[in-house]
């Protein structure tokens, strides 16, 4: 099998965004007839490396071959031309046209008389040869996902495509629409296709792919025949196997007071349970972090403990009292702070000054405000010290919010949250955009907020992190916790696996 | 700016009109007599108050196009309690009482379609309009019917019996300018005050920059949202009792093609064209308040159909609007260089 020759070599790819090196001198080849898992974390650079492929990003360096030529793929347009299509995780079709009105939308023969039963009679022959049926008249509106992505691949097969890519194509299926489209790209792959799948989930790389590159930070760090391998290799090259703790120094001080959260329970549309019977406790003085991949409840979790949206059952107790039915601003009162994800919508008011936004949870207490009036300028002191002690780059506290760099925003967020007084912070991906040495003033920062007796929830896609600075980490798998472990057990491997479902 | 005044000269040469001198008499009989001055800011006092008013929802971005409707509530309860009470309590104690309930009228328009968006999602700039045509038809219905006063019913005509002279609000010693400019001012002053510097203020921005960062920040966005309606609606209605009991004395219908008594309408650009500073909104309102002065004299000297005269004055006011929010910012740039 290796004596085949690749379709397609991206050699030394590297491409850098602002903060992020998303990929790091990447090697990918994909082989006739042949089903490439392409496996990794999110955030380890899969997706870019396809829109690489599929011309919708330059790469900064590295060449692309197409059997053994090189090419230069400007724009989409140039990768159709080159047999490569590519289905991405949000489908790009009109709902109110039918499948063939949108599988119309951009053929170039076209021009303006719309042929649709030339396309009709093109479409059923391809719909027949790789039995992926669909009604031809049926509206985009009234299908489903897995109906959906069918219309997305036959759009991809009438324009010649040859080497298919999907982008997280399980994501939104049902587990029998799943085994629908392997079953499709089983048939692809006989006729003659080659297809490359984007996931983060290890049993799907065993059902269906023939050869496995996992990419983890940007880098390749496992490359091989799917047969040849084992789920605990893939495990460690995604997560990686070093087990560095980045020893921040710990003491313990006793503070009375805990967070806990008691069978916590919210369900999402269609009474899907989106988390289910949550209980855990947070003490003060401690770092409790939660280890999910993104879209497994941790992120509703945390957006319940701080009253933005509200459970549908259980309770949440703070310091004694039960705090599930208060109002935000009441729970911010009884000292909770909260650094948000969405750093831009929800951190900030994005079009207002810095020190209107350093007093977001403090906009009603003194001396920000006394009597109702504001006193700007103990707003503009406050918004000074952030953005000297955590070292915001900003030319003054007058400057908009939505003019600050992504990093410099989380920095000066962080720091607001943290300069304030608070007994417990919940933070989300903190160090999501920071460079190196403020990632590590902000996990410093955690930890002397922890030694100093606040307890803090640290929800992060970073496992490193996770490791490197709790003092305890619960797993979270499909709303679920499924695993705990102190810090002395703390083992990535055994995490990761939890976090990707499997059972350790 | 320009665009505006080619546009509109084209329209005064249509009618045998130099386009210098029609424009020249616009603003002259605006801005150039005292007896100009006078009645601009009659129209300006309306415009003033409502575009305060809309100043304080549109902060939050909370759209009320409904303050014509809620100015109507505030007219009709005001000359309604004014009548009543006219003879029992003494003028001073009547303006007051008819002011309270005039704000009462308007807020009472605010509210359902403030509901409305609170709870069910209903888009309020819909909601808001609507309850501006019942309130207008409303009004007919009172001045024709159960409002109408005795003299006017003698003559078929449909409007209210006046308010008593002495029930008036005074006129501003030596002048001819009523004091409703006076309460204005000061509500101009005190909003000014109140955005800026007040905690419900703050809210009300953090609002207007999304429901995510104002719910992060703690903030009720309901309570605030409704707060402000209610505010903005009393505020529309208090519009109204100053146009009754300054200027009118009556209540007359008003009706939709009668842009020139639209002061709701016409108190949105107010406010929006300048940036909902409501000090900034004195100087639109004067401005406004003129060139809709402007265009009546014009009719009157010129006998050019009032149809034109008011299609002349939208267009200016579109075009400085335009001119305004445009070219004002480049030119203050430029001239800083």
């Amino acid at each position: 099998m290796n004596t085949k020759e690749p379709i397609i070599r991206m050699e030394n790819i590297v491409k850098v965004f602002p903060n992020v090196v998303a990929n790091d001198g990447i090697n990918f080849e994909i082989y006739p007839n042949e089903v490439h898992a392409l496996l990794g974390e999110n955030g380890a650079g899969k997706t870019t490396l396809m829109n690489i492929l599929y011309g919708l990003y330059k790469p900064d360096s590295g060449n692309i071959y197409i059997y053994g030529k090189k090419v230069n793929i400007k724009n989409p347009l140039y990768a159709q031309k080159f047999g490569i299509g590519m289905v991405h995780q949000h489908f790009s079709l009109i709902p109110y046209f039918n499948v063939l009105e949108n599988i119309s939308i951009g053929l170039n023969e076209l021009k303006i008389n719309l042929n649709l039963e030339k396309v009709k009679k093109k479409l059923e022959e391809i719909m027949k040869k790789y039995g992926l049926l669909v009604d031809p008249e049926k509206r985009i509106e009234e299908m489903s996902v897995g109906e959906m992505q069918r219309v997305e691949i036959l759009k991809l097969l009438f324009r010649g495509a040859n080497v298919l890519i999907l982008d997280e194509p399980t994501s939104a299926l049902t587990p029998q629409e799943v085994d629908e489209l392997f079953r499709s790209i089983r048939d692809l792959v006989k006729e003659g296709k080659s297809v490359v799948i984007i996931t983060h989930k290890l049993y799907e790389v065993f059902q269906i792919s023939d050869r496995i590159t996992v990419l983890r930070k940007g880098k390749v760090t496992y490359k091989g025949l799917t047969s040849e391998t084992t789920q605990e290799a893939l495990v460690e090259a995604m997560i990686g196997k070093s087990v560095s703790f980045n020893d921040f120094s710990r003491e313990q001080i006793k503070v009375e007071g805990s967070l806990r959260v008691e069978g916590l329970t919210l369900y999402g549309k269609g009474n899907v349970p989106i988390i289910k019977d949550v209980t855990f406790e947070l003490k003060r003085g401690e770092i409790l972090g939660i280890a999910a991949v993104a879209g497994n409840g941790e992120k509703e979790l945390i957006d319940i403990i701080f009253g933005l949206i509200k459970q549908n059952s259980g309770k949440i107790i703070l310091d004694g009292k039960e705090i599930q039915n208060k109002p935000v601003k009441n729970r911010i009162e009884m000292g909770l702070s909260f650094i948000p994800a969405e750093r831009l919508t929800r951190g900030v008011a994005a079009g207002l000054a810095l020190y209107y936004n350093s007093i977001l949870h403090d906009h009603w207490s003194e001396p920000y405000i006394k009597h109702s009036i504001i006193n700007e300028q103990e707003m503009r002191n406050f918004a000074r010290k952030i953005i000297k002690s955590f070292e915001v780059v900003a030319k003054s506290e007058e400057v908009l919010a939505k003019q600050l760099s992504g990093g410099n925003l989380q920095k000066f967020i962080v720091g607001r949250e943290m300069l304030r007084s608070s007994k417990y912070i919940l933070a989300v991906n903190p160090t999501s955009g920071l460079d190196v040495s403020a990632t590590q003033m902000v996990r410093q920062a955690l930890v002397n907020m922890r030694n100093s007796g606040v307890g803090i929830l640290l929800s992060s896609e970073d496992l490193d992190e996770l490791v490197s600075v709790s003092d305890r980490i619960i797993v979270m798998y499909k709303g679920q916790i499924v695993g705990s472990f102190e810090r002395h057990e703390f083992d990535k491997i055994k995490i990761g696996a939890l976090m990707l479902g499997k059972n350790a | 700016m320009i665009l505006g005044l080619l546009v509109s000269s084209a329209f005064f040469i249509l009618f045998r009109l130099s386009p210098f001198i029609g424009l020249a008499t616009l603003l002259y009989e605006g801005f150039g007599t005292v007896y100009g001055w006078y009645n601009t800011l009659r129209m300006t006092i309306p415009l003033l108050i409502i575009a305060v008013g809309l100043s304080v929802p549109f902060t939050a971005k909370f759209w009320n196009i409904g303050a014509q409707g809620q100015f109507i509530l505030g007219e009709i309860f005001a000359t309604w309690i004014g009548l009543l009470l006219s003879k029992c309590v003494p003028p001073l104690a009547d303006i007051i009482i008819a002011m309270f309930f005039a704000f009462i009228g308007g807020a009472i328009w605010a509210i359902p379609p403030t509901v409305m968006k609170l709870y069910s999602g209903a888009n309020e700039i819909i909601t808001t309009l609507m309850m501006n045509f019942v309130a207008v038809y409303l009004l007919l219905w009172l001045v024709s019917g159960p409002m109408q006063g005795a003299q006017a019913r003698l003559v078929g005509a449909p409007s209210s019996a006046p308010i008593p002279a002495q029930d008036m609000l005074p006129l501003i010693p030596g002048t001819q300018i009523s004091t409703g400019f006076l309460i204005g001012l000061a509500l101009a002053i005190i909003f000014y005050w109140i955005l800026k510097y007040t905690e419900f203020g703050y809210e009300l921005k953090l609002i207007g920059e999304g429901e995510q960062v104002a719910s992060y920040s703690g903030i009720n966005i309901k309570r605030q949202i409704f707060l402000s309606m209610i505010i903005s609606g009393g505020i529309s209605g208090i519009a109204g009792m100053v146009y009754v009991y300054g200027i009118t004395s009556t209540l007359i219908p008003q009706f939709f093609s009668d842009i020139s008594t639209s002061f709701g309408y016409v108190g949105i650009p107010v406010a929006l064209m300048s940036s909902l500073n409501p000090i900034g909104i004195i100087f639109a309102s004067i401005f406004l308040g003129g060139i809709l002065n402007g265009a009546f004299v014009m009719e009157a000297i010129y006998s050019i159909p009032i149809d034109v005269v008011i299609t002349i004055y939208g267009l200016i006011m579109i075009f400085s609007i335009i001119g305004i929010m445009f070219d004002l910012p480049k030119l203050i740039k430029r001239w800083k260089r």
